[in-house]
């Protein structure tokens, strides 16, 4: 899909800005890194500025700590609705582990 | 018994077994448990797939949950009535993970390549913005992503995401976003540098973001 003229022209416009702030490949990393670490106020503004201009790397920040929350439903086996459950044979052998153990 | 063996060496260093702790007027030590002999059937399950879910496979999930019944018979008087039953069982299990992961790191020998694909790579121009032409960006997810996340098919998706990323990137993601491992230590039990471990973090978030985007929201 070809870019219209005022797409084209925020392109040009972010192509131009790039050389003196941190590229959207800068950006993501620094996201990332905001979720395991306090960042400096002065990285932790340069997110803040470039988001505020970038759409790309404003979905790309919301859809990061998403993946965070699926990940957190994911990793409680109560709620994770694809692993799957002991089987019989397993569940006889921790048993008798366990027998045997207390013998 | 392997798991076991090895196991024990970082079991001494560590004191994460039942940390609950006796406190003043608690009921005895090791009152409130179950009969072990039913702890399969109670908890089995719960544990099985706690394992399996972080550590990817079957074998060594049983080993793990075998390892932690046994050691949790073993070390019943020390069950203190603080936590619940299954959360002192969890927290040996998660010892236990820890533990299987460290030796796993210790395994590899092959340093994997830290630099990003071409696939994660490419999505960027010349000078690092997301490309326009074609649109190499994220797409928009919609309102109710947060909502389908609970669905089983961004799970079933999830799986097999973690699945397709490298087994050191897959660990340093699992031990950081499922077990809220602090940094420092997992980089230790990684055997990994910081800067290494950042990148390993980064490209894990890069790739499951664009494989869920792919496999996930497009069907």
């Amino acid at each position: 899909m070809p870019l219209n003229p005022l797409q084209k022209a925020n392109y040009a416009m972010m192509r131009l800005m790039i050389r003196v702030m941190p590229s959207c490949r800068d950006i993501s990393q620094l996201i990332s890194a905001g979720m395991d670490r306090n960042l400096p106020l002065r990285k932790r503004l340069s997110i803040r500025l470039h988001v505020s201009m970038c759409k790309f790397c404003r979905r790309y920040e919301k859809q990061l700590h998403l993946l965070r929350e699926g990940v957190g439903h994911y990793a409680d086996p109560e709620v994770n609705a694809v692993e799957k459950s002991l089987s019989p044979a397993a569940k006889e052998k921790l048993e008798k582990a366990l027998a045997d153990e207390a013998k | 018994m392997t798991v076991l063996s090895v196991a024990m060496v970082d079991d001494a260093m560590d004191p994460a077994l039942p940390t609950d702790s006796p406190v003043e007027g608690a009921p005895a030590l090791g009152a409130g448990l179950s009969d072990p002999g039913q702890w399969v059937e109670l908890h089995g399950n719960y544990l099985f797939r706690y394992a399996l879910i972080r550590v990817r496979n079957e074998t060594v999930a049983e080993d793990l949950v075998q390892d932690t019944l046994l050691a949790a018979f073993q070390g019943k008087d020390r069950f203190s009535g603080q936590s619940t039953e299954r959360s002192w069982l969890t927290g040996i299990l998660k010892h236990k993970v820890l533990d299987y992961f460290r030796r796993q790191a210790r395994e590899r020998t092959i340093m994997e390549d830290a630099s990003m694909p071409e696939e994660l790579e490419g999505r960027f121009d010349d000078l690092g913005l997301w490309k326009h032409e074609p649109e190499s960006g994220p797409t928009d997810w919609g309102a109710d992503a947060a909502g389908l996340m609970q669905r089983k098919e961004f799970m079933a998706a999830l799986k097999q995401c973690i699945s397709k990323l490298p087994p050191r990137c897959a660990d340093a993601f699992v031990l950081r976003e499922m077990e809220a491992t602090d940094s420092d230590r997992i980089q230790e039990m990684l055997g990994v540098s910081p800067s290494n471990f950042w990148v390993l973090l980064h490209r894990a978030r890069m790739q499951l973001r664009l494989c869920l985007e792919q496999n996930w929201l497009k069907h």
